[in-house]
């Protein structure tokens, strides 16, 4: 791609008088410090700051995440007019706070060195090669394409809000077709709700509410509907006296099946069954009285032909533990049973989720754990009418085809021929931030702002009106969607669209004028504007939902409600192998490849860092020669795949999974060339009843491919060999006493004064403060979002693929991940490992210049410039949670852009690690003290705490006995990991994982 | 029996020929000498580049990674120390001792010491992430008031280190002014003797001399004999004072010392067999001398032997999980070569010397000091790599692999090394001639009054 370099040259060519004084000035300060490496320009966004704008303070501006569908609320802090970091909104009924992986990484996505910089055009036939042009041409190029005779489609991202009534005005006023297009969408899931629940969206849950989740496949804590909502709603379940037990589904062990107390191993396809077999005994025992005898004997006669015996054989699922599943669901005061993930997009997906919403029909949760009323804005995707699309681009009756934010190149199945049709259209126009796959073959690329630069809205979820507002100037020369089709249509000629309005601004205060109208009683306009702009958004009182409306539809009784199949008619006889391609908390479906925090953070299961892999029972690799660092060739009349193998025996030996979103050819340095895109495997098979792509229907065979390629990965041991590190305590279990033993053995409540009395040296005094953390285990889904948001925070470089596999990533926060069977039973712990800030920290004495020492807060710091470099401290740190500056790590620009100016990025030689952010602490200190008091309990939160979803971590001050932490330390879950060995008395309490013995 | 009555420790050599012998050492030096030479310095320069690249690109260049943070070079570190600590032993303890088996060798074993702790010095050097700062290390006064911390055994090795360092390089000086002196003497050219003139310090030999000389020599003796304990203890407790499972053992000084003491002896031998051998030293340096030597190492390899045991055994008895699983996994883990192969060298091939043929087969032990070499080698890699290694996090748990950079560095080490041999053995005498004529009968004008005297 020559785009990079004529952007350069047209970035160092031409000199205005003003940038003239600019560069003249900054050099003399370069003289002066010493330092020359940002270019004038960049510097600062602004000549004349907006009023709020100070000089080393920040700005937060509250804002709404456009990473995915779930429209969780973020805070955006700035510095001098560049966003630095994202936060979750405490206001957002949807996250309450937390943030995912993802959504931290938005910020890399705006900073992305590879975004498309100015508008471009290529000539017809000349795919990629890119010629910078001006908006002014661009917005020209587009109306000249309005006013044509052929055929002009808009293939476009579902959106909600303002900005879907303004693409529904442009299509509509300039003779555009509209065609919806979600990769990641939810119309399973939306059809099933539809057909039990007459509902147009989504139900919601009330996880919160359940003592027992029974679940098929829906990956609530990774990237199902809402994940932080959701993961929130079960942290809350899970700490209740009597935690929520999980029942989960699953023919592979996910990061969510991990977390449940329970995971029965299905063969694939067969879910439904199990659900059905359910529902059977369920209605047997007397279930489902609250409804009317007619649905009952509807629902008995779709159960006729099942048996516990029959299921168990077709599930693979032993009866005993069917029969305990449904004894659970019956005996639960408050159950939710969600169906969804990859078994909502097997080949016939329906009578899973039409049966596991029938479950939650005779439990009785519709009205208490399922809310019908307030729904999630289902978005939906007719693949019938992408396929019409393609067909017509085949038969060249398309003239101009419009791309909007979805790259359908990259995550439609490639058997449905969408690259062949695409290079037919002589026109394709593409408003995107990347060059993706599909923006690379388009012939005029108008770039759009990214979620952090724009105006925006949607309604996620019934009475949430999130609001999005730009929270800085666009980095690069792009302009936003609304913009870009406002000043199309008006260069077209058309001054309707968007209500005569000349930005997309005006659109959406015109549009918020409608929900003013309806929410803001009382209140003027500008108010409620305000307010809600304040708040990110209005934010309705709950919506209770009533059970009483709810009457499943005929259609539901219709189905049939058989396992589903897999494969086609193209499948070969060797191809026996059930491909599960997912969406992880890292790739998800791939438009977050080039962010390079994802890429390293590794994968919390596979503990995998940058690469792609396929995953699959050692009996299976055995049965096919396979070894461990073998290339694994993924294979089936559709395509093939070469990617690295994670032999894992938590997953079905029938299925071989592989996430979603590698292999890209496009999308820029860090996406490319990483693995194979699993897409390439998928049939072009559409769900039965709903239309969407059917992406677990393909079978494929497996084989021992060319070479060797040993896969990055960050862990050492998968077990903790009986160490006792992450802790679990089984609830009514034997080892019930062992956990309590432990927590009060070991724990810091008791257990630290214990420990004080036997001190052999003085103890260090801490007048003010002693920070201190307490990590609840029960409560870790291991989804690593602290892990990003520290690399977010602290200016953590990445250092890639290579650096990463030499054992050299910088991450100051792990997630460890440990499979340990104790009597057959599994357990997976997630362990968030940082500095413990130990109070006999092993690695203080041994500095030999007093790099590291204890402050009298408590912690343990490090004084970088003092650093000289032995690692001995690192080498005595027990816990192994120092990093060492092995090399010199540079950010890409405008990458640079997003690091923290609070923290100072470290040079090569010096050893550093967690702070507990002490920057955070200083600013909290130095705010309270402005204010006259002192500093509040919960006031001052490190990043990791702020972003996780279910506030499994807890930040405070370990003086304050009132203070949450202090209680928590104090709680008969508590424990210090290796004290009782190392007296290393850490400043971090963790409280013991609390599960069921399984079914 | 009737073998070992041979070796005697008397030589059948007279002042004269000892003499000429030594100061045959000092000739011009031949294609051989300047082959070795060029070598030697051509392998520092290697290293010396490699370690150039290491400064300039950041320690990612070497192998040693998180969790591993020392690895080759701490391993060459303690390694080095080790070869240096025989010759304070041999010239210092064994003088004390007075006994006769150290004389034609200790010279050879002081330059040894001399140029290994130079070499040892460079590593801390070499391994720190910035090097440009390691005069941090040193508690010098300073307008910031900063001091070292003096808790830190890295700081006590400073010290340890730096002091074995003078005191053993006094001492080595001050033992080849009367040689020099004989050097001065015989001098043809004269940049010798202006080099021997200088280096001399005015020698002449008189009485008044050699009893300052001599009461200086046993006083200096005296003061580096508990350096010879005191060094390698200290070293060891930059391991025995860190909490990894592996190294927090308190039996660490004793079994450092005893290994020192057998690597340095192993490199005497590997040293002075050539030497002998090339400059025909075999009338001053015969079987008895090896004999002592091939003893301490026996002696030294039941103490290392014996050492590992009761690592083995502690590790057993205390019943902590993370020491019993270092020792499991040193035999039986991933890195097993490492833990057999210093088990073949240090404690079963050693064992071969109570055979009294084999240790007057002097290529026999020419090889077996090359074994124990190598066995001492891993045995500080062992003991540094495996440690780190397999800690109590095992989701931490990681290996290494080893850089051109440190194999370069590492062969540099010897060839710096080699070099400084090299250059002493052509400028100054290499075996010590008036220690030698100590246990000569004096020349005397004829039999008849030397019997009467």
């Amino acid at each position: 791609m020559d785009v990079k370099k004529e952007q350069t040259n047209q970035e160092s060519s031409g000199i205005s008088r003003r940038g003239f004084l600019k560069i003249l000035g900054q050099s003399s300060v370069v003289g002066a410090v010493g330092c020359g490496k940002s270019s004038a320009q960049k510097i600062f966004p602004y000549v004349k700051a907006d009023e709020d704008q100070v000089k080393g303070v920040a700005v937060w501006y509250n804002t709404t995440c456009t990473e995915c569908d779930a429209g969780c609320g973020i805070q955006a802090r700035t510095r001098e007019g560049r966003t630095v970091k994202i936060e979750g909104n405490p206001l957002s009924p949807i996250n309450r706070g937390g943030v995912c992986a993802i959504g931290h990484s938005a910020l890399q996505n705006t900073y992305d060195p590879d975004r498309i910089r100015q508008p471009l055009s290529a000539k017809l036939g000349e795919a990629g090669n890119f010629t910078p042009t001006t908006w002014d041409d661009a917005i020209t190029k587009f109306a000249e394409r309005l006013g044509r005779k052929g055929k002009r489609v808009f293939l476009g991202h579902p959106r909600s809000g303002a900005l879907a009534g303004l693409i529904n005005d442009f299509c509509g006023g300039l003779k555009t077709e509209f065609v919806a297009y979600n990769p990641t969408n939810t119309s399973a899931e939306q059809k099933a709700a539809e057909l039990v629940y007459g509902t147009s969206g989504v139900p919601t849950y009330s996880l919160e509410k359940a003592d027992v989740i029974m679940n098929f496949g829906a990956d609530f804590l990774e990237t199902w509907m809402s994940p932080c909502e959701y993961a929130r709603g079960w942290s809350e379940a899970r700490r209740k006296d009597h935690p929520v037990r999980v029942i989960h589904v699953e023919p592979r062990l996910s990061l969510t099946g991990a977390s449940a107390d329970t995971w029965l191993m299905a063969n694939p396809g067969t879910e439904a069954r199990l659900a059905l077999a359910v529902l059977k005994l369920l209605v047997e025992r007397g279930k489902g009285s609250n409804l009317g005898a007619d649905v009952v004997s509807r629902i008995k006669s779709i159960t006729n032909d099942i048996s516990v015996e029959k299921v168990s054989a077709e599930t693979g699922i032993g009866q005993d533990k069917i029969l305990v599943a449904a004894n659970y669901l019956f005996d639960a005061k408050a159950s939710v049973v969600l169906a969804g993930g990859s078994a909502a997009t097997t080949a016939t997906p329906l009578p899973l989720l039409v049966a596991a919403n029938f479950l939650n029909l005779v439990l009785g949760n519709v009205g208490s754990t399922v809310n019908v009323a307030a729904t999630r804005n289902a978005s939906t995707t007719d693949i019938s009418a992408v396929k019409k699309l393609i067909e017509e681009m085949n038969n060249g009756d398309i003239d101009t085809l419009i791309v909007d934010g979805t790259n359908p190149l990259f995550n439609l199945p490639s058997s449905l021929g969408f690259e062949y049709g695409l290079k037919k259209v002589p026109m394709i126009v593409s408003l995107s931030s990347q060059i993706d796959e599909t923006t690379y073959l388009a012939q005029l690329v108008l770039p759009t702002n990214t979620g952090l630069e724009s105006w925006g809205d949607s309604e996620p979820k019934t009475g949430v009106f999130a609001l999005s507002q730009p929270t800085m100037k666009p980095v690069f020369d792009t302009r936003s969607l609304g913009d870009i089709l406002i000043q199309t249509a008006r260069r077209f000629g058309n001054k309707e669209i968007a209500k005569g309005h000349e930005d997309f601004l005006g659109a959406l205060k015109e549009h918020w004028a409608g929900i003013h109208a309806k929410h803001g009683a009382g209140k003027t306009f500008d108010a409620f504007w305000q307010e809600s702009l304040a708040n990110g958004g209005y934010f309705a009182a709950k919506i209770s939902s009533d059970a009483a409306s709810v009457k499943p539809k005929d259609a539901a009784f219709g189905i049939k409600f058989t396992a589903s199949k897999f494969g086609d008619d193209k499948t070969a006889s060797d191809e026996k192998l059930v491909l599960m391609p997912y969406p992880s908390v890292r790739s998800f479906d791939g438009r977050s490849a080039n962010r390079p925090w994802l890429l390293e953070v590794p994968d919390p299961m596979s503990q995998i860092s940058w690469d792609a892999w396929v995953e699959m029972h050692p009996d299976t690799a055995k049965k096919h020669n396979i070894d461990k660092d073998d290339v694994v060739t993924v294979r089936n009349h559709y395509g093939e795949l070469n990617l690295g193998v994670v032999l894992s025996p938590y997953i079905h030996p029938g299925v071989v999974a592989v996430p979603i979103g590698h292999g890209h050819t496009q999308y820029g340095r860090f996406a490319q060339g990483n693995g194979g895109n699993v897409m390439q495997l998928i049939p072009p098979t559409l769900t039965e009843g709903v239309g969407s792509v059917a992406l677990m229907s393909a079978l494929v065979s497996v084989r021992r491919g060319r070479g060797k390629l040993e896969l990055v990965k960050t862990q050492g041991s998968d077990s903790q060999l009986g160490r006792e590190l992450a802790r679990v305590s089984y609830i009514g279990g034997a080892d019930a006493a062992h956990g309590e033993e432990h927590g009060e053995g070991h724990g810091s409540g008791h257990g630290a004064e214990h420990h004080e009395a036997k001190q052999m040296y003085v103890q260090r005094p801490h007048p003010h403060h002693k920070w201190g953390m307490a990590v609840d285990l029960a409560a870790c889904t291991g989804c690593s979002a602290c892990v990003v948001a520290c690399y977010a925070e602290n200016n953590i470089p990445v250092v890639g693929r290579k650096t990463v596999a030499q054992g050299r990533e910088m991450s100051w926060l792990k997630i460890d991940r440990y499979f340990d069977h104790e009597a057959e039973e599994l357990h997976v712990s997630f362990m968030p490992m940082m500095c413990q800030h130990c109070n006999n920290a092993p690695c203080e004495p041994v500095c030999p210049v007093y790099a590291t020492y204890h402050n009298e807060e408590g912690m343990n710091v490090m004084v970088y410039n003092r650093c000289v470099g032995t690692r001995y401290c690192s080498n005595n740190c027990s816990y192994k949670v120092r990093r060492f500056n092995w090399l010199e790590v540079d950010w890409p620009e405008p990458l640079t852009w997003q690091l923290n100016p609070d923290v100072t990025p470290r040079g090569v030689g010096v050893m550093e690690k967690c702070t507990f952010c002490i920057q955070r602490i200083q600013e909290g200190k130095d705010s309270a003290k402005d204010l006259g008091r002192e500093v509040l309990d919960g006031e001052i939160k490190p990043a990791c705490v702020q972003s996780c979803p279910t506030q499994a971590l807890t930040f405070g001050d370990l003086n304050d006995p009132e203070s949450a932490v202090s209680k928590l330390a104090k709680s008969s879950r508590a424990y210090k990991v290796l004290d009782h060995h190392l007296n290393t008395q850490p400043s971090i309490s963790y409280l013991n994982d609390v599960k069921y013995k399984e079914v | 029996m009737a073998k070992t009555s041979e070796i005697t420790s008397e030589l059948k050599v007279d002042y004269a020929r000892v003499t000429e012998l030594v100061l045959n050492m000092l000739k011009p030096p031949g294609a051989g000498w300047y082959a070795l030479f060029v070598t030697c310095v051509a392998a520092f320069l290697w290293g010396a580049v490699a370690w150039t690249i290491q400064i300039l690109d950041g320690l990612q260049v070497a192998g040693i990674t998180h969790p591993i943070g020392w690895g080759v070079y701490i391993t060459n570190f303690v390694f080095w120390v080790g070869i240096a600590h025989s010759g304070t032993l041999i010239s210092a303890v064994l003088f004390l001792f007075r006994a006769k088996f150290r004389m034609p060798i200790y010279r050879l074993a002081e330059a040894m010491t001399v140029f290994a702790v130079l070499t040892a010095g460079l590593f801390p050097l070499i391994h720190v992430g910035r090097p440009w700062l390691a005069y941090w290390l040193m508690p010098y006064p300073n307008e910031r008031a900063l001091w070292p911390n003096f808790r830190s055994p890295l700081l006590w090795d400073v010290f340890a280190v730096s002091t074995y360092l003078t005191v053993s390089a006094t001492f080595f000086i001050i033992g080849l002014i009367p040689d020099i002196a004989v050097c001065r003497d015989k001098a043809k050219t004269a940049v010798r003797k202006v080099l021997y003139t200088l280096t001399s310090l005015g020698w002449t030999g008189n009485n008044t001399q050699w009893k300052h000389y001599m009461s200086a020599y046993l006083f200096f003796a005296g003061l580096a004999t508990p350096l010879v304990v005191s060094v390698h203890s200290v070293v060891s407790w930059d391991f025995a004072m860190g909490l990894v499972p592996g190294w927090h053992t308190t039996i660490f000084p004793p079994y450092f010392v005893a290994g020192a003491i057998f690597s340095g002896v192993a490199m005497v031998l590997t040293l002075i067999i050539p030497l002998r051998k090339v400059f025909k030293l075999e009338e001053i340096i015969t079987p008895f001398h090896f004999e002592g030597m091939c003893k301490l190492i026996l002696l030294t390899s039941g103490i290392v032997t014996y050492a590992y045991a009761t690592e083995f055994y502690v590790a057993w008895f205390s019943n902590n999980q993370f020491e019993r699983f270092q020792f499991w996994f040193r035999p039986f883990g991933d890195f097993k070569l490492a833990f057999w192969g210093m088990t073949f060298c240090n404690c079963i091939a050693p064992l071969s010397l109570w055979i009294p043929a084999l240790r007057r087969n002097i290529t026999y032990l020419f090889i077996m000091s090359i074994i124990i070499n190598i066995g001492m080698w891993l045995e500080r890699f062992n003991i540094i790599f495996t440690s780190l290694a397999r800690e109590f996090i095992p989701s931490a748990w990681g290996g290494y692999n080893f850089s051109w950079i440190e194999v370069g560095i590492t062969v540099g080490s010897f060839g710096w090394f080699g070099m400084y041999m090299c250059l002493f053995i052509k400028f100054f005498p290499s075996v010590s001639i008036t220690e030698i004529k100590e246990i000569l009968p004096p020349p005397v004008r004829s039999t008849k009054s030397h019997a009467a005297h």
